[in-house]
């Protein structure tokens, strides 16, 4: 199992825990895993596909079963919902849960109909909940909302997390990484028990430090060295992104560590800033994305409020404190809900 | 009488899907309404938004053709604005656009449309010899069928559908129905490539985040 390793070290955990990991796999014997789309893309399930530590196949084939998945499985119609009901029924209190997608809810509730009756995508990811033994919110939608819950929200999409009373691990991002994904499956796998969480609940081995902390630009940003304008003399030199909006510095996760498509590349690498997209309510609270939160020149879905509000704190001053990060979360945080 | 006949979820695709067919007692269709299921609204969130943010929402129309909705909803923009872009962001557009080309079709082709004939369950049947030589009858240079290789898809698979825990995502489909027309040796060919495909999808990948930083959802 050339991949415990690789896993091992991404949760951090020592070395001599390698042979563990590979026993747990072997031992958990295909755990039975859930899937359910709610109203989302499929971007999630394609970084699910995208996992190369374990492969995807070997994931599938030997190490879990995925007893419901609508992009992937062959049955459709009413063979699929049976496939549903009975894993629920078979594995009661062992599945794990894993849940893409906003889910509309209040009286837009019926704008996510799944199966032949037409129970609401809420009823079916509620359902579902009850009987698992862990619940994964898989990327930004399912953690928080996501894109539809963006402002107006016109489908009332909520997070998982707010219409169960059960825990609810959330795996941000937009997708989330191929290695969050699995490597949260595979904590569990380990350890049999939650992880330890941060305020939003997500697992701290993975969302801990901030984009920035490890940023391979982080040089140039201490330096005061910045791309003033996409396709300048300092974008060709690979300096800081953060006067072109990179939102790294407000937040949390490990792309740029553990970047993407084992290890090609990250959006920073590639030459544009981080969106935010693991953080709640960032489609509206990091936007204008290409600008740096003081400096809105448009007005957005806020009329300037979210701009405005933070432009004090987050200034071009500020720049060389390494308190930026903290201070701009905070504020972040108390941004009031856009209006229409 | 005619009968309605209702299949939903759809499976296999982005998105949610709804199909409703009138069959008449002599097996012929009368009639047929397809339904999506889902609406988010993204029409109606991009109103009043900068509009450099309005592509990164339209990209998430779509995680399995990522990368198409973006670049049309920039090319909108641009024709709004008048914006005429130069040579190198045409270039890097057009390699993002033939990457996820490339990809879209191998998944399309083996993940999501494949098990529509390829019967998984037909190929454990197969005679192994026979089938790596019929490979070579569909292409010059095939993949993952040599003799050895369709052994161990083989093995996979039975332990797979053997287990105590059922085949997981290929359970309760039709397998075995006469719409499947693919011989065993046939199937297993499919079925090696679709393992293959799996592996080769994640490669393919990688070229566009060579240019775009991640994928799904290049850029950002
Ligand atoms: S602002 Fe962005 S590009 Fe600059 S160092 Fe921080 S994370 Fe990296």
């Amino acid at each position: 199992m050339k991949w415990a390793g690789a896993i091992t070290a991404m949760l951090a955990l020592p070395s001599s825990f390698t042979p563990l990991m590979a026993e747990a796999v072997k031992v958990a014997d295909r755990l039975p895993i859930i899937w359910l789309h709610m109203a989302e893309c499929t971007g999630c399930s394609e970084s699910l596909l995208r996992s190369a530590n374990p492969s995807i196949d070997s994931l599938i084939f030997d190490y879990i079963s995925l007893e419901y998945h609508e992009t992937l499985m062959a049955a459709a119609g009413w063979q699929a919902e049976e496939n549903l009901e009975q894993a629920m029924h078979k594995y009661k209190g062992r599945y794990i849960l894993m849940v893409e997608g906003g889910i509309p809810t209040g009286d837009q509730e019926y704008f996510l109909t799944i199966g032949a009756h037409g129970h609401s995508g809420k009823e079916s990811a509620v359902k579902a909940s009850e009987n698992a033994a862990a619940i994964f919110a898989i990327g930004t939608c399912s953690a928080f909302g996501g894109v539809q819950a963006a402002a107006p929200n016109p489908t009332n999409a909520v997070s998982l997390s707010s219409v169960t009373h059960k825990p609810v691990i959330n795996v941000p991002g937009c997708p989330p990484s191929e290695k969050n994904i699995v490597g949260t499956l595979l904590h569990y796998l380990m350890y049999g028990t939650l992880p330890a969480l941060d305020v939003y609940n997500r697992p701290k081995w993975a969302y801990r430090l901030r984009i920035h902390d490890l940023c391979e630009r982080r040089g140039h940003f201490d330096a005061g060295e910045f791309v003033e304008q996409f396709g300048d003399a300092g974008a060709k030199d690979g300096y800081c992104l953060y006067k072109v909006g990179c939102k790294g510095p407000y937040t949390f996760n490990n792309c740029s560590k553990q970047k993407f498509n084992q290890g090609t590349s990250w959006p920073v690498q590639a030459g544009h800033g981080c969106i935010g997209c693991s953080e709640p309510d960032f489609w509206d609270v990091m936007g204008p994305f290409e600008e740096p939160l003081g400096d809105a020149l448009y007005q957005t879905v806020f009329g300037g409020l979210g701009a405005d509000a933070t432009a004090d704190k987050i200034g071009i001053a500020l720049l060389t404190a390494t308190a930026v990060g903290i201070a701009a979360h905070a504020a972040l945080a108390a941004v009031k809900p856009p209006k229409e | 009488m005619s009968k309605r006949i209702v299949v939903d979820p759809i499976t296999r695709i982005e998105g949610h899907l709804r199909a409703e067919v009138i069959v008449g007692d002599d097996g012929i269709v009368e009639d047929a309404f397809v339904s999506s299921t889902l609406w988010r609204g993204l029409e109606v969130i991009a109103k009043g938004r900068d509009p450099r943010d309005v592509p990164l929402i339209m990209q998430r129309i779509c995680g399995v053709c990522t990368y198409s909705h973006y670049l049309k909803s920039t090319m909108a923009v641009e024709d709004a604005l008048g914006i005429k872009i130069p040579y190198n962001a045409e270039l890097v557009r057009t390699l993002m656009n033939a990457s996820l080309f490339l990809h879209d079709h191998v998944i399309h082709f083996y993940h999501l449309h494949g098990v529509d004939w390829i019967d998984i369950v037909s190929a454990l049947d197969a005679d192994v010899e026979k089938a790596s030589k019929l490979a070579f009858k569909y292409s010059d240079n095939p993949i993952n069928t040599g003799e050895n290789d369709l052994k161990k898809v083989k093995e996979t698979v039975a332990k797979f559908a053997n287990g105590p825990q059922g085949m997981g995502p290929f359970a309760n489909a039709y397998w075995g129905h006469e719409t499947y027309k693919l011989t065993p040796e046939q199937n297993l060919i499919g079925l090696a490539h679709y393992l293959k495909a799996l592996e080769m999808q994640r490669m393919i990948a990688q070229m566009m985040a060579i240019f775009g930083g991640k994928n799904p959802h290049p850029q950002v």
